[in-house]
């Protein structure tokens, strides 16, 4: 049962370095705006009246469950929430405290407290993904300011964020940054990393074209004519003259359902 | 009637972190105060071992996110200590720049955000926002130009990922400089009047003051975040290196966090209080005239910002340490005799001399980097270490640094 008409919304730290928190502070210019829109009912970090019982419509969650105390705030609000959303790589993945879990805790503990640590209350971290189910996740260390933005508005206004169509190195690029896996073109990158470390094989531009997909959605596929190997051919080849294309060319597949 | 009970505050509101207060009251005495720190470990010393030096930095800064900036400087200053590389004064001063943008975005968190909403009445700084629309539109401002230094030097607000080893991945344009210098001045003005507010607040008189302050010497006569040399305001000066023997570690069992405390067992204060409090006199520009500077306080009274501060700030001209030298009169500032012996006796009477060594080999071509791994013919001059006189008896430059100060006070 929400109090009020406005969303309300819970924001939860576990164990970490409180980073998303901090980007959601960081937020600056919509930060006044947005807490507007919403009533935030559990913000420890950011405000001293907390409701710890009320159900909340949305509760983001940060950090990794390394105390069993985290485990028990995490049942507890996911219990509270309609939409539970992991901010941050530690939620979502386990982040660097997950770092060294091929060691024991007592190992750890150990090395950091010496002789000294035996009343820890300390498990092997994990992220909190792993305990509870969760609606949304926005990875990243610490999440992108306007990725959270994004997703606040969407809930807010009813719906779900829709995927950005950009892909990663897409900022990287505009920023003319040098891209290792561009050093390392074509045969230098084959003979240097045969087991693809850097990714594959970078794809040159011309070979890419936009072309009608499924659902009547435009696409930026890979031409098959200059595409590497014929693998990569897509289904239905036709021109928009209606021409099939690569009808002469040996094609595996076709002489696979001719042997047939 | 004697009755013992227990306070416990399980979560304290607006810090960063988890932490709770229990407090022990037996009748009308209060017996015992623990905090307790319940964030989970992590294990960031244990994180560290058998990793790439490169990689040194990128965990180091996750331990906090607010000071981010601060903890990945420290990890690099250490490993070029450990490598023999001295930073160029491009590289140093750029590095200084990240850490004041860091201080920028972090103090005005601190301040607007988690501990003035107490002072006034208020919950958050959201709600805070209804009665002070201008000052949290100028906090939040502040706190948005202090992210933005950290973002064109450091990569981004939070973890910076341009800062190297030796180096930095991208140099800032100077184009890009030019734009925060701007930004920092115009954000000067409207700071002033913010000190009025802040200034103006009642502090109880039933807060504790620290007895001990501890920050670093500055690497030059200046009021700067790094430094060389521990000091406290006994006047007891350390090697950096030493910091394990100043230092002590231990754990309490009601806590996840280990205390510390001097090698004496006593408690003591760092951070910009006690920066303030034994460098304060370094303080250049406008801040002196600003600390003394009448303030009115919220109930109307007339006070200044030198009634809340340490006690020397009241005292009259030239501007005293805390620590001053008993045998200088008028009392000198400067470091007394003791610290010298300290120091020479530990032998540190000079930055330990790094030689550039042999051209390390870990070049990669993609990383631009400054002066990483070139030679040069002519290694930049070592910097300075601040020289105090052992008497004190004639002034020098380390000794009254506090010339123009004294000048300009009052």
């Amino acid at each position: 049962m929400t109090r009020s008409s406005r969303p309300v919304v819970g924001i939860f730290g576990l164990t970490g370095c409180a980073g998303d928190q901090l980007q959601i502070l960081n937020c600056e210019d919509q930060l006044v705006e947005i807490a507007g829109e919403m009533e935030i009912a559990h913000w420890v970090m950011a405000q001293s009246e907390n409701d710890r019982a009320c159900d909340l419509d949305v509760g983001f969650v940060e950090g990794v469950v390394a105390t069993e105390r985290d485990l028990a705030t995490l049942r507890k609000v996911r219990e509270r929430s309609r939409f539970l959303v992991a901010i941050g790589t530690c939620a979502v993945w386990g982040g660097l405290p997950a770092m060294r879990n091929d060691m024991p805790r007592e190992v750890l503990q150990r090395e950091v407290y010496r002789s000294g640590g035996e009343f820890l209350d300390t498990v092997e971290a994990r992220p909190a993904t792993d305990f509870v189910p969760f609606d949304f996740c926005l990875p990243g260390c610490p999440m992108e300011r306007h990725e959270f933005l994004r997703l606040v508005r969407a809930i807010l206004a009813g719906t779900t964020p829709e995927l950005t169509t950009k892909p990663v190195c897409h900022e990287c690029k505009t920023r003319e940054n040098l891209c290792p896996r561009h050093l390392l073109q074509g045969d230098v990158l084959r003979r240097h990393d045969p087991l693809r470390v850097w990714g594959p094989l970078p794809v040159p531009r011309r070979a890419l074209r936009w072309v009608p997909g499924p659902g009547g959605r435009t696409q930026l596929r890979r031409q098959h004519r200059h595409v590497l190997g014929s693998r990569h051919r897509p289904r239905g080849d036709r021109t928009s003259h209606g021409q099939v294309l690569g009808a002469g060319l040996d094609d595996p597949r076709s002489r696979a359902g001719g042997g047939s | 009637v004697t009755t013992a009970r227990t306070v416990t505050i399980p979560h304290l509101g607006r810090v960063e972190g988890h932490g709770g207060i229990t407090v022990r009251i037996a009748g009308d005495r209060i017996e015992d105060v623990n905090m307790d720190i319940h964030e989970g470990s992590r294990y960031y010393e244990a994180l560290l071992k058998g990793k790439h030096f490169l990689e040194v930095q990128g965990i180091i800064t996750r331990v906090c996110a607010i000071c981010s900036a601060n903890h990945t400087v420290a990890a690099l200053n250490a490993l070029e200590n450990a490598l023999g590389i001295e930073q160029s004064e491009r590289i140093h001063k750029l590095r200084g720049l990240l850490l004041l943008g860091s201080m920028i975005e972090s103090h005005s968190l601190h301040v607007f955000a988690l501990a003035l909403p107490d002072f006034l009445g208020h919950d958050s700084i959201i709600s805070m926002a209804k009665d002070h629309p201008h000052e949290v539109a100028f906090a939040l401002r502040l706190k948005q130009l202090g992210n933005r230094i950290q973002d064109a030097i450091g990569g981004r607000a939070v973890h910076p990922i341009n800062t190297l080893v030796g180096g930095f991945g991208t140099i800032p344009t100077a184009e890009t400089l030019r734009t925060i210098r701007s930004e920092l001045e115009e954000a000067l003005e409207p700071l002033m009047d913010l000190v009025d507010l802040v200034a103006g607040l009642d502090v109880p008189d039933w807060a504790a003051e620290p007895s001990i302050h501890v920050a670093l010497r500055p690497y030059e006569d200046a009021y700067r975040l790094r430094g060389v040399a521990i000091c406290t305001s006994r006047g007891d000066e350390f090697p950096i290196t030493d910091y394990r023997d100043v230092v002590r570690e231990f754990t309490v069992e009601h806590s996840h966090a280990k205390h510390a405390a001097l090698a004496s067992g006593e408690s003591y204060m760092v951070g910009a209080m006690s920066r303030l409090t034994l460098w304060g006199h370094f303080l250049g520009g406008r801040a002196p005239h600003r600390l003394r500077a009448p303030v009115r306080r919220r109930g109307g009274a007339t006070t200044s910002c030198s009634t809340t501060g340490p006690s020397w700030w009241n005292s009259s001209t030239p501007w005293s340490a805390p620590w001053s030298c008993a045998s200088c009169s008028p009392p000198c500032p400067g470091q007394p005799a003791r610290c010298s012996s300290i120091r020479s006796a530990r032998g540190v009477a000079s930055p330990p001399s790094r030689s550039r060594g042999a051209p390390c080999s870990m070049s990669t071509s993609w990383m631009r980097t400054d002066w990483w791994c070139r030679p040069t013919s002519s290694p930049p001059p070592p910097r300075t270490w601040p020289t105090p006189s052992a008497t004190c008896a004639s002034p020098s430059s380390a000794c009254s640094p506090r010339t123009a100060s004294s000048t300009i006070a009052n």
